[in-house]
């Protein structure tokens, strides 16, 4: 039983294919993320469970409803799918006050005077906007615009709310307070969201669940901790994470019982039952996951720093040997001339091996 | 399968109006304004009823090309075609030159520069545009008429005792001065909304790059105002082309012929295969004129439409020219705007023809009861004169019903391009909705009357009928008014409307509560064009009216032809008063935005 399911859904634009195939589950009272580059599909995916685009095959079902399938020439309008949509402009009436924005749909769903009345009330005390109800949209800051909307949403009380970049328009001090309301919003609700982005910060601190795609194709649905730690492919492996996550290429060599992969200058124990084409494959390590040192140690690979960039709380290194480049990241505030040497390590576990070709995680 | 097929239809048809709008619309448009064009060329090529006095062996109906061989080479092609058609392109050529002169210069003066009063002149000097062309014709008759034809002569002579020559009271001189007077609101409208955009950083920078000012005027503000300039060229040229009231006023009386005074004379004689001819010449110079700016100037340029975003502009200081420019263009305006008015004014009070003074005025066209033979054809004073009131009421509800229908067609029609954006159907009803642009006003009234005079299909013989007034008036505004409300779309993002969707509100709703409210300003600037054209046209109408539909403006060509000036002065007069009062009204109530219209035209 789940709240959103998309089977087989294929959208194509003329030639373009814009989401390939797709199967997408959504428990109940889930905040699901769906992240991606621009032209991903993820927008597109978002206006197909919206009902505002028609896929070209495959059915929609929405808390055991079936609301789209070509086949069986069934389709429910967005008008009547009960949701709840927020979008990256916001949206808002700009000839209505707030007042009105928030009940136009209330009044046309023939609610009695009171309930809509309390509904008001209620939605308003929620985003704390109660003086500003007769202001306006083009009167409000970017920040109170964003709450009226989120005000019209709480007044309809859907159970399934679908956002598309709610936060790209806000800068960044006011992203980060809003991000916090629409994770209160979507459990207020209890309603089961998902939240399209392009922003891979806003994925993994929001979501239960994040879904990356690319290509019209998605690439893993995983918790936010397994997207991270356990890419199922190069693509999710590098999309994610910042600083970018340290890639290198390596030869898989047997001998001695022991299979190895050299990576040039280091070399690590690798699982002999994993499916290597060629003998390459291609390894990729978190830039915290490097251990540093500033002087030598028995073992440790010794580096050239190429760039010291501290952020404050944190610094990103680059650093370089004779055949790898390393990007390290460092808690505090560190400082270091450039023609200091250093020496790092890893631990071979923090490493995800992927097929050279296909860009496949091979433990997958 | 089908029925699931049928079923993705039906929900298409209930959910998105859209795309059955548009379908609608492609199909209704094309009707009005490709068969008409189908229909001409079909009696231009054809044997007509009148043709029969001279081939008695033909039969009606009959494939020919007797039209042809009459218009281009036979023995009265000289008069019927050759003749015309250069009196029109020198009319074309003159007005548009000196009309794109004076709009350009108004334009820079009142946009770029110091001079004094920039906001009064600003809003008076496109009054000359809402009035009828011709209205300058009859007051430029009151000042100069001569003895050349009977009635009474014009101030000059009453005056100064002199007799003005000819080619100073009728013909090609007068006829370019007065639609020149007229026509420079194109050029004024589009170049001063492309100085409007024109940044003053641009032009610094070019001053931070060591050019001198006049190197500035003609490398870096010139070829952006390029595109405008181009426009305003067509559009003069077009428009001077297709018009009639002031050649026939100024024209006919000394048998100076345009193209469009022909088709009038050809139509009107029965001869209307001739007629239709001519009619296509009209249309396919137009045409080709259209298509070589659109090749020279680019097509995305040429129809750009402006806006004019506010931002910093500097204004060029004149320094000792200020003053003197000033009286220049406060001189320009009182003797386009308020010379005419009051040289109507007086004409109307004259009791005597030709005498100007003071003891023969009088109010007796005003407000005489009539009756006397001799007097004005014992026609009454303008109000209590039926025929007058009969014809202002004709024209007051051909202007609110066209600007009415041309709303609701420019709302519709703007929202189902921009909603179907990128199908072949938003490309195709967009193509349709300026058709008639190429039409020339005359010219477009020909062929309504080809085509509506019998009945059509299940359409009834129109011909004599209010309504097709009413049809060829929406028709031939629908290029405005299908871009007002394209741009008025265009400003409202998807995304409100799926906000609404999503809240559960159906189509009817969407429409009422958020599409209309908020494209009411640009629709409105739509519908005063539409307005403004239907009270003042007379090229567009003058072959379709009767005694029972007849307007205002076809009443005065009547009065003039009859030899009542004073009536004829009387009723323009109200005829002006009307338009800008209404203009007026609907600016103060709708904000600025009404003369948008006029200038994405």
């Amino acid at each position: 039983m789940e709240d959103i399911r998309l089977t087989g859904v294929r959208k194509t634009y003329g030639k373009e294919v814009a989401v390939e195939n797709m199967d997408l589950l959504v428990e109940p009272g889930d905040f699901l993320t769906i992240l991606g580059p621009s032209g991903c599909g993820k927008t597109t995916t978002l206006r197909l469970i919206a009902g505002l685009e028609e896929p070209d095959r495959g059915e929609i079902h929405l808390a055991d409803r079936l609301v789209f399938s070509r086949e069986q020439g069934v389709i429910v309008p967005p008008e009547n799918r009960n949701l709840g949509l927020i979008f990256q402009s916001y949206a808002l009436w700009p000839h209505m006050t707030v007042r009105r924005n928030i009940t136009l749909g209330l009044e046309h769903a023939r609610l009695p005077r009171e309930k809509i009345d309390r509904r008001l009330q209620q939605a308003l005390e929620k985003v704390q906007l109660e003086e500003l109800r007769d202001r306006y949209p083009s009167e409000l800051s970017g920040g109170q615009q964003q709450r009226v909307a989120v005000a019209r949403l709480i007044a309809m009380a859907p159970t399934i709310l679908l956002m598309d970049e709610p936060l790209s328009n806000l800068d960044a001090m006011l992203r980060v307070d809003m991000r916090g309301e629409l994770r209160r919003l979507h459990k207020d609700l209890e309603a089961t969201t998902v939240y399209v982005t392009h922003d891979q910060v806003e994925a993994l601190t929001l979501s239960d669940t994040v879904v990356v795609m690319d290509k019209a194709v998605v690439q893993q649905q995983a918790s936010p901790y397994d997207i991270y730690h356990r890419p199922a492919s190069l693509f999710v492996a590098e999309f994610v994470g910042n600083p970018r996550i340290n890639r290198l290429d390596g030869m898989v060599r047997g001998g001695n019982g022991e299979t190895t992969v050299d990576f040039g200058d280091v070399s690590v124990p690798f699982d002999a039952n994993l499916n290597v084409r060629n003998g390459s494959v291609v390894a990729t390590l978190r830039p915290e996951a490097i251990q540093l040192s500033k002087t030598e140690k028995e073992g440790w690979l010794k580096v050239r720093i190429d760039a010291v960039q501290p952020t404050g709380s944190e610094t990103v290194i680059k650093t370089s040997s004779d055949r790898l480049k390393l990007t390290v990241l460092q808690p505090g505030f560190f400082q270091m001339a450039t023609d200091e040497p250093l020496w790092l390590r890893f631990e071979a576990e923090s490493l995800n091996f992927f097929d050279s070709e296909t860009g496949k995680n091979l433990a997958a | 399968m089908l029925r699931a097929t049928l079923a993705f239809a039906y929900y298409k048809l209930r959910t998105r109006p859209e795309f059955f709008i548009s379908g609608f619309f492609l199909v209704a448009l094309s009707f009005l304004v490709l068969t008409p064009l189908v229909e001409i060329i079909r009696d231009a090529l054809t044997y007509q009823s009148y043709d029969l006095a001279y081939r008695p062996a033909a039969e009606e109906g009959a494939f020919t090309t007797f039209h042809l061989e009459r218009v281009f080479t036979g023995r009265l092609s000289k008069a019927l075609f050759v003749k015309p058609m250069i009196n029109s392109l020198m009319i074309g050529a003159g007005v548009t030159v000196l009309g794109v002169i004076i709009g350009s210069i108004l334009a820079f003066l009142l946009v770029r520069t110091d001079i004094a009063f920039r906001p009064f002149f600003g809003s008076l000097v496109v009054v000359p545009y809402m009035m009828p062309s011709w209205v300058m014709a009859l007051a430029w008759l009151v000042l100069f008429k001569n003895d050349r034809i009977g009635g009474a002569e014009g101030m000059v002579t009453y005056f100064f005792g002199i007799q003005p020559p000819d080619w100073i009271s009728y013909g090609i001189v007068p006829i370019v001065i007065c639609l020149a007077l007229h026509y420079y609101a194109f050029a004024f409208l589009l170049v001063s909304g492309a100085l409007m955009t024109v940044d003053s950083e641009l032009e610094e920078a070019g001053a931070v790059a060591g050019m001198a000012r006049w190197q500035r005027m003609i490398r870096i503000t010139m070829p952006l105002l390029l595109p405008a300039l181009g426009s305003a060229v067509v559009l003069t040229f077009i428009r001077s082309l297709g018009t009639f009231g002031t050649p026939a006023l100024l024209g006919l009386p000394v048998r100076f012929f345009t193209l469009s005074t022909q088709i009038f004379n050809s139509l009107n004689a029965r001869n209307s295969g001739d007629g239709f001819v001519l009619a296509l010449v009209l249309v396919v110079m137009a045409a080709a004129f259209i298509y070589a700016n659109t090749r020279i100037v680019g097509v995305r340029k040429s129809f750009v439409t402006l806006t004019g975003k506010g931002f910093r502009q500097r204004p060029i200081p004149l320094g000792a020219w200020r003053w003197p420019l000033t009286v220049l263009v406060g001189l320009f305006i009182a003797s386009t705007i308020f010379l005419p008015m009051i040289l109507l004014l007086w004409e109307s009070l004259v009791f005597t023809p030709g005498d100007y003074s003071f003891n023969n005025m009088t109010t007796y066209f005003w407000i005489g009861s009539g009756g006397e033979i001799d007097l004005a054809h014992g026609e009454a004073g303008l109000f209590i004169n039926d025929r007058f009131l009969s014809a202002l009421w004709n024209s007051v509800r051909l202007g609110f019903s066209a600007a009415g229908v041309n709303g609701l067609l420019g709302l519709l029609v703007g929202y189902a391009i921009v909603r179907t954006r990128g199908t072949a159907m938003s490309r195709g009803l967009e193509s349709i909705a300026f058709a008639p642009y190429i039409f020339p006003s005359i010219a477009l009234g020909a062929i309504y009357i080809g085509m509506f005079s019998t009945s059509y299909g299940p359409i009834p013989a129109l011909y004599g009928t209010f309504f097709l007034l009413i049809l060829i008036t929406v028709v031939k505004n629908l290029p405005f008014t299908s871009r007002t409300g394209i741009a008025a779309m265009h400003q409202i993002d998807k995304s409100l409307e799926e906000a609404a969707r999503a809240q559960g509100i159906g189509w009817f709703r969407r429409m009422s509560k958020i599409i209309v409210p908020l494209s009411t300003s640009g629709i409105m600037a739509g519908m005063l064009l539409t307005f403004i054209t239907a009270m003042r046209e007379l090229s567009l109408i003058i072959l379709l009216v009767t005694p029972s539909t007849q307007v205002l403006a076809g009443l005065i060509f009547g009065f003039n032809d009859q030899d009542q000036t004073q009536h004829a002065a009387a009723a323009t007069l109200v005829l002006v008063l009307i338009v800008i009062a209404v203009n007026i009204l609907v600016r103060r109530v709708f904000g600025a935005a009404s003369l948008m219209g006029l200038r994405q035209t």
